[in-house]
This record gives structure tokens, C-alpha cells and sequence, in this order.
């Protein structure tokens, strides 16, 4: 542990959670599909952060976070069996299915049409659109976090974004024109 | 450069991704093609859609009381790095001796001495000067105890704190160990694998030797919970892995700490009376990793330690006979006569029940002197040279209800283990008396953990024959 004699542990701590516990709930309840376990694997996340060491800054210390989170959130859907393994949905989605036309987005006028779209792609894309849409990681930090190679990512992401477009048609300014089969 | 509307690369770009070099190219592209330029701006207008909406979905945020348990951890570590600081000149003592072990072993791989067939007698020097008195306010689990091992070579008496983290603490340690040492022969129970058999009463003078498994997970204790909570049901026997529910729980094995000074690894190991058979002790053996140096991107698997084994030696002139708690069956033992890997943070607790020699021991009062010597043999990442924490554990064993929260919760659970899995040892155990154990021992409870086992145990009370 690198640790100036100055430093103020819980100090330290109450930053990084005021900075990063939010999202890490959002990420590992989503991973678990179960709020209250994620609370535990993220509370479990400050501790081994704290066990560990802290000579980690911003973006690395996110990064860092959200690694150890959800290997901590695999470590459970494989003991529980609630969830293949992350190779078997990458082949999944190099499989290239499309979303499905109707049973999705059909209907929704309201705001989060396009997040509600997302939830018909495949877990792994959805995952790494988070990572990058709503929590900004670039390329190669997901590729950290998850694992895939920065080309996976790119593919994924390039892909998720396609197929969301072609359910909405969205044009160059942001708007929307309107849905399309 | 000619790019396809379904390139990657565009996507990229448009978020950003590309460097100078590829995103000159990009741009040189949609120059010559205009209906790139519209690509990228539906890419973005996209992005820009799902970045709003995303981030417009709910933040959870921890409790109060989580955060506080968190930030009570982190004070916890605070103080203990500033005593840390304090001792360090202590630090740097074992560090030198622990070259000395290395250098004692020399080029000679350990494990070649260790295999069987070495001597098997267990050999410890005793020549170590008189120990100073205990520490006074540390309890009765806190008696320092003769170093078996010798005078410590910088020529300030070593001396063997029992619930203390500690580094070998001279030279002689790892040839006396490293000659009477021998793996323990695996327990040959075969055609009972699949039965729910524990382990049995092993005789110290016929094998003092034993040895478990370090990368325990807990998927029994989550299968245990899950079963008595949701189902209201107990689980097979045979399903109840005693292990894997003590490490269920973390416990705060880091007062005494390695840092980089002392290695990634620690070890400790306590005595206390048996709570469900008068007369017996308790052995605890604790084992905290540290974290290394190089943590960004490695999450949760980054490895501190390679090879790594742990020998659990029992001197018989203490102990007539010892009994590993939970690790049961051949499986187990195949599997930690293999080294294994050690990942940052990882802890390993594992309960021995004791049979002390003679008439040491009775009312845990008579001295078990050297009863137990505990050592981790490991190599650190990129191999090399194997590194060996030695420490020992001597009498008197204190009263259980004196011995540390997390001892005795440790302990709890492995009360609550043997009445699962209707194991012959239980001896007194019942659910009542677990859940009286269990509340006592709850500590600072900082994942809220223990509360539940309470609450399972209170659930199992239900689902339970009646006692008496």
C-alpha cells in the first residue's frame, strides 16, 4: 500500500462512494437483476478497495471499481447458474440477430424509448452501451472491465447502435423522425 | 481510405474513440463521401438520445448505516497503518529475517524436503530465552509465548505473540520445520464419496501433520440460507459444507498487517476452549492476503500468491488427537495438497477441534506448550523462491467466552454446520444456544451479515427437531 502518512482513509472512502456508488448500484443490480444483492457486492467492492489500496485516481479508480463489482457480480450468477457466460453472448450477437419489430418499442411515446429499446439486445451489448452512455468509460476502459478486446467493444457498441437506429430512424440533429418497421 | 457505412470505425469517430492518425483518415473519407458526414451525425444525434435518457434513470445510493459501516472500516485502517508506522522498525526486522530464511533454504527447491519420506518425528528447537510478561491489558487470549525457534539473530528475544500476525522469526525456524515437516498422507476413505462423512478424530503421535484447502468459496452457506429462508426447509446433510459457510463472513484479520515490508501474506492462529466439548480446544488458523502493488484493471483476481499451502503441525506431547472441522471428505484432501493461487483480499479460516494430551488442558488451565505450529509456504507472482510463514499457537487456551468476536463467531457457525449436517462431533451444540453464541458475537457487523445468520438461525429453529 502506498499510503502518505497525512492521508485520511475515510476521507478518501467518502469521496470515491459519493463519486462511484450510484453507478456501481445501478451496474451490479442490473448484472444480478437484484437490487438488494448488489447493494452487498458493491458494499463488498468499498471494502476490498479499502483492503487493497488506494493509489488510484479518477478514471482509474472508476474503472477499478466497476471491474472488481462485477467480477464479484459473476462470481455469483456462476455459482447460481442465473446467467451464461459473457463468450457465449458475444457469439450471440456476431450472430447479428435483429431486434425484434413490435414487441418492444411499439407504442411508447414517452421519454426513454430508446433505453427501452435497448433491453431487447443481447445482455453483454446492453452492458457495454451502459458502460459507455451512461457512465462514460471509453473504449479501452470497458475493454479493462469486461475483459473483450477494444475491437470487441467497438463492434459492440457499433452494432447496438445500428439496430437501435433502425427502430427509430434517428437523423443527423438528434431528432427523431418516427419509428420504422 | 474507403469506409462502408457499417465500418466501426465510424462509430468511433463519431464518439470520439479514434486517435489523430485513424481519425485524419476517417475525415479524409467522409470528404470525399458526403453520406458519411450524415452517418455520423445520426451516430451522434443517437448517442446523444441514449446518453440523456440513461442518465435520467434513477441513482440508487447506499444507506446511511452502509456508508457508515464503510467509513468506520476505513478509520479502523487508519490507525492500525499509523501504528503500523510506528512498528516499522520492527517491519524491517522480519524482512531481514525473512531474506535469512530464504537464504537458509537456499537454491534447494523447499518442496523437495517436504515431500514424504522425510523424518517424521516433529523436531522444534527449544532454546529460546525467557519471554518478558505479557503485555498487560491484552487479555488472556494475548499471551506472548516462548519463540520455539530461538534466539532472533539481530540478538532482541523473539518472541511468539499468539494473536499476532507475525513473519518467521529466525533462520533455524525453516530447517527445523522444513526436516520434520512431511505432507500428511490423504485420508483413504474410498467408496465413501458421496456420503456425508466428516472427518475423524486423527491421532497427533500417529499424524501430526494436516493440511486444507485455501480457495474456499460459499456456495453452501448461500444454498443453506436460501433453502431455510425461502423455502423453509433444512438442506441435505451431505449439501452443508461447514467451510464454506465460515467463509461466508469476513472477519478482521488486519491489525497486525504485511503490507510490502512483511509480504502479501499473513497468518495467525489462536486457542480457546471448545465451547460444545469440555475439555477440548479450539485452534483457529487465519490467513489474510494482501493487496499487491499493480491493482488497476486486475479486479478481483489479481493473485498475490502462488503455490501457496498451509501445514498445521501438532506436537504430541500436547495433543493427543486433532479433528479438522468442515473440509470433509477425500476431495478436500486431494485438493489443498495442491498449491494453489491466492487472490488480494482473500481470507481462509479454518477451525480445529483439539484433544489436548494427558491432563494438559483440563479446564483449559495446564500449559499446551507449542501445541500447534502453523506455516504457509508460498512463491510470489513470477515464482521463484519460496517464501514460508511460520506461527505458533501455545496454551493456556483461554475461556471461549473471552475469545475474540470473531473467533467465536467462527466458531458459531461451525456449531450451526455440525447440527446441519447431524455430525456425530457436534457434541453439546443446539440452535438455541448457537443463536445466544451468534448474538454475542456479532462485532461491528459492517456488511450486516451476521445479523442475518441470526435470522437464519432463527428461521432453522423452527424448521429443527426440539431440543432439550
Amino acid at each position: 500500500m502506498t499510503v502518505e502518512p497525512n492521508d485520511n482513509l475515510a476521507a478518501w472512502l467518502r469521496k470515491a462512494m459519493d463519486d462511484h456508488e450510484g453507478a456501481l448500484l445501478r451496474y451490479a443490480g442490473r448484472i444480478l437483476g437484484d437490487a438488494d444483492r448488489g447493494r452487498d457486492v458493491v458494499q463488498d467492492t468499498f471494502l476490498r478497495l479499502l483492503e487493497s489500496g488506494r493509489d488510484l485516481d479518477g478514471g482509474h479508480l472508476a474503472q477499478w471499481l466497476f471491474t472488481v463489482c462485477r467480477n464479484r457480480c459473476l462470481d455469483i450468477c456462476r455459482k447460481e447458474r442465473r446467467m451464461t457466460l459473457m463468450s457465449e453472448h458475444v457469439e450471440r450477437t456476431y450472430a447479428g440477430a435483429e431486434l425484434p419489430p413490435d414487441d418492444v418499442a411499439s407504442g411508447r411515446e414517452q421519454a426513454g424509448q430508446v433505453s427501452a429499446a435497448m433491453s431487447a439486445l443481447p445482455p453483454n451489448q446492453q452492458e457495454v452501451l451502459r458502460l459507455r452512455f451512461q457512465n462514460g468509460f471509453s473504449y479501452k476502459q470497458i475493454a479493462g472491465i469486461t475483459g473483450l478486446s477494444v475491437t470487441n467493444v467497438g463492434f459492440l457498441i457499433h452494432t447496438g447502435i445500428q439496430r437501435l437506429r433502425k427502430r427509430f430512424q434517428v437523423d443527423g440533429r438528434g431528432g427523431r423522425q418516427g419509428e420504422t418497421r | 481510405m474507403k469506409l462502408s457505412k457499417d465500418n466501426p470505425l465510424l462509430t468511433a469517430y463519431a464518439l470520439g474513440e479514434l486517435g489523430a492518425g485513424e481519425a485524419g483518415e476517417v475525415e479524409a473519407a467522409i470528404l470525399a463521401d458526403v453520406s458519411l458526414r450524415t452517418e455520423v451525425e445520426a451516430i451522434r444525434g443517437l448517442a446523444g438520445e441514449l446518453e440523456g435518457e440513461l442518465s435520467a434513470e434513477p441513482m440508487p445510493r447506499l444507506s446511511a448505516l452502509e456508508r457508515a459501516r464503510l467509513e468506520q472500516r476505513a478509520e479502523e485502517l487508519d490507525r492500525a497503518e499509523r501504528a503500523r508506522a510506528v512498528r516499522s522498525g520492527r517491519g524491517l526486522r522480519w524482512a531481514a529475517v525473512a531474506a535469512a530464511v530464504l537464504l537458509a533454504a537456499g537454491a534447494v527447491g523447499m518442496w523437495a524436503l517436504l515431500r514424504p519420506g522425510g523424518p517424521r518425528e516433529t523436531t522444534i528447537v527449544k532454546n529460546g530465552p525467557k519471554p518478558t510478561p505479557p503485555d498487560p491489558g491484552l487479555g488472556p487470549m494475548l499471551v506472548p509465548t516462548p519463540s520455539p525457534y530461538g534466539p532472533d539473530p539481530v540478538g532482541t528475544p523473539s518472541y511468539v505473540r499468539q494473536n499476532d500476525f507475525f513473519m518467521p522469526s529466525h533462520p533455524s525456524v525453516g530447517s527445523a520445520l522444513l526436516s520434520a515437516w512431511r505432507w500428511p498422507e490423504p485420508t483413504t476413505r474410498s467408496g465413501l464419496d458421496d456420503e456425508c462423512v466428516d472427518n475423524p478424530w486423527t491421532s497427533a503421535a500417529r499424524r501430526p501433520g494436516s493440511t486444507f484447502g485455501l480457495n474456499v468459496d460459499d456456495a453452501s452457506y448461500r444454498h443453506v440460507r436460501q433453502l431455510i429462508f425461502e423455502e423453509s426447509r433444512l438442506p441435505e446433510p451431505s449439501a452443508v459444507r461447514i467451510e464454506e459457510m465460515i467463509n461466508h463472513f469476513r472477519y478482521d484479520y488486519t491489525q497486525v498487517s504485511g503490507g510490502e515490508v512483511a509480504g502479501p501474506l499473513a497468518v495467525r492462529a489462536d486457542l480457546a476452549q471448545c465451547p460444545w466439548s469440555a475439555g477440548h480446544v479450539l485452534l483457529r488458523v487465519a490467513i489474510q492476503a494482501f493487496g499487491g502493488t499493480d491493482r488497476a484493471g486486475g479486479g478481483s483476481a489479481e493473485v498475490v500468491a502462488g503455490d501457496a499451502r498451509v501445514g498445521v503441525t501438532f506436537s504430541p506431547g500436547a495433543i493427543a488427537s486433532w479433528r479438522l472441522i468442515g473440509h470433509d471428505g477425500p476431495m478436500s484432501a486431494q485438493i489443498a495438497r495442491q498449491g494453489e493461487q491466492i487472490a488480494a483480499g482473500r481470507q481462509v479460516t479454518a477451525l480445529y477441534e483439539l484433544v489436548p494430551a494427558g491432563k494438559a488442558g483440563q479446564a483449559g488451565g495446564a500449559a499446551l506448550a507449542a501445541a500447534c505450529t502453523v506455516s504457509v509456504d508460498y512463491t510470489l507472482p513470477g515464482g521463484g523462491l519460496v517464501w514460508r510463514l511460520l506461527v505458533s499457537a501455545s496454551g493456556p487456551a483461554g475461556r471461549f467466552e473471552d475469545a475474540p468476536d470473531d473467533f467465536r463467531f467462527a466458531a458459531t457457525v461451525a456449531g450451526f454446520g455440525m447440527i446441519l449436517r447431524n455430525s456425530p462431533y457436534k457434541g453439546t451444540c443446539t440452535v438455541g444456544a448457537m443463536l445466544k453464541q451468534a448474538r454475542s458475537a456479532l462485532g461491528d457487523d459492517r456488511l450486516g451479515r451476521r445479523s442475518e445468520f441470526v435470522a437464519v438461525l432463527r428461521e432453522a429453529t423452527g424448521l429443527l427437531p426440539v431440543e432439550e
